[in-house]
């Protein structure tokens, strides 16, 4: 994502050799958090095909500056992608605190959102909202790649707003780790 | 020694289990025969040492609770499978204890090219049947499955615990008058 200057608060001066950019702390990080969103992939059912599907050649998510990352560690974003079942909530829960802040989460599809087709079931947590603070829903059964795009667009229309001098970006349920505690 | 048809081998065995006969109704048109649970493991052992039948390829349960068309679905749905108030339990369901469980083995011999399915009756309150584990070792996980979620005892089995749902999930979620307790995540 490159920086389109008509619209950026930035103050260009040439001088000898070059020009000289000056710009607010704000926007400086947050072009730099939103053009570089690394994912963890939390693929957890037939969603996560979808998501595989946005990694590759026809979708390309690398040209967002989006790079699948294997490890928490290294992750600014969970894209849970499926359907959360209580087994799983516990982990979920634990490599989400394993994640580096400022830290997002996108609810993929319709289990993540709200339960889906598994509404009354005994085994699924109804929304990964009840585990922790989401950012952007993306509705669909499972939802196409470019609708993960939108998600992603959305997202950083959102980072584009944070300030850094609340919490370093981090809202309040992402502070205390989880909407509520279990 | 093997034979050559399923016939042969329904013929041999009836000789020493009388009480093996022909099921009524045939699971996906295989052979099904209904057993009583006392001689299932025994009938067993006989097909894999003589007739061939020498892979285990599923075992698993259904439970016969209230009124089923012949199809197998219940007439009446159960109605309490989430229910908000789980003191409340609906006055249509059957009383605790009604009906059976169906454990159902299917059973593959390689030299015959030919399954067979055996449907074994076990009663419902306090259901119990012989592990197949010293005969088949696949059966491990199976069973586990199938204790976890209808509640069937399985005498003999080495490491019989649950294996699909986590612990705070008390009772056997796939008995139909399973009432669903909310727990931390439902809210």
């Amino acid at each position: 994502m490159g920086i389109i200057l008509e619209k950026t608060p930035i103050i260009l001066n040439k001088i000898p050799g070059g020009t000289i950019a000056l710009t607010t702390a704000d926007f400086f990080i947050n072009w730099a958090r939103k053009s570089s969103i690394w994912p963890l992939t939390f693929g957890l059912a037939c969603c996560a095909i979808e998501m595989m599907a946005a990694y590759a050649t026809r979708f390309d998510f690398d040209r967002f500056g989006v790079f699948p990352r294997p490890t928490p560690r290294q992750a600014d974003l969970m894209l849970v992608a499926g359907t959360v079942v209580k087994k799983m909530a516990s982990p979920l829960i634990r490599i989400y605190r394993q994640m580096p802040e400022p830290k997002f989460v996108i609810a993929m599809g319709s289990c993540a959102d709200c339960g889906g087709p598994f509404y009354d079931s005994y085994s699924v947590v109804k929304g990964v909202d009840k585990i922790m603070p989401v950012d952007v829903y993306l509705a669909g059964c499972p939802p196409r790649p470019e609708a993960l795009m939108y998600a992603v667009q959305k997202l950083q229309e959102k980072i584009g707003k944070m300030e850094i001098k609340e919490n370093s970006g981090a809202t309040a349920g992402q502070e205390s780790g989880a909407r509520r505690e279990l | 020694m093997t034979h050559h048809t399923v016939e042969d081998v329904f013929a041999k065995l009836q000789k020493i289990f009388p009480d093996i006969k022909e099921s009524e109704e045939k699971i996906k048109n295989y052979p099904t025969w209904s057993v009583s649970s006392g001689s299932l493991f025994k009938i067993c052992e006989t097909l894999k040492k003589e007739s061939g039948f020498e892979y285990l390829d599923m075992v698993t349960a259904v439970d016969r609770h209230g009124k089923v068309n012949s199809a197998g679905y219940l007439t009446e749905p159960n109605p309490c499978v989430y229910s908000q108030n789980p003191s409340v339990v609906p006055s249509q369901s059957p009383a605790p204890g009604a009906g059976f469980f169906e454990i159902i083995i299917i059973l593959t011999s390689f030299s015959m090219n030919q399954k067979l399915i055996l449907v074994s009756r076990v009663d419902r309150t306090n259901p119990e049947a012989e592990s197949l584990y010293p005969l088949f070792k696949s059966a491990d996980w199976q069973e586990r499955e199938v204790f976890d979620l209808f509640g069937i005892k399985f005498t003999g089995h080495p490491n019989l615990k649950k294996i699909l749902t986590p612990d705070f999930i008390k009772g056997h979620p796939l008995r139909k008058d399973y009432v669903h307790k909310k727990d931390k995540f439902d809210y």
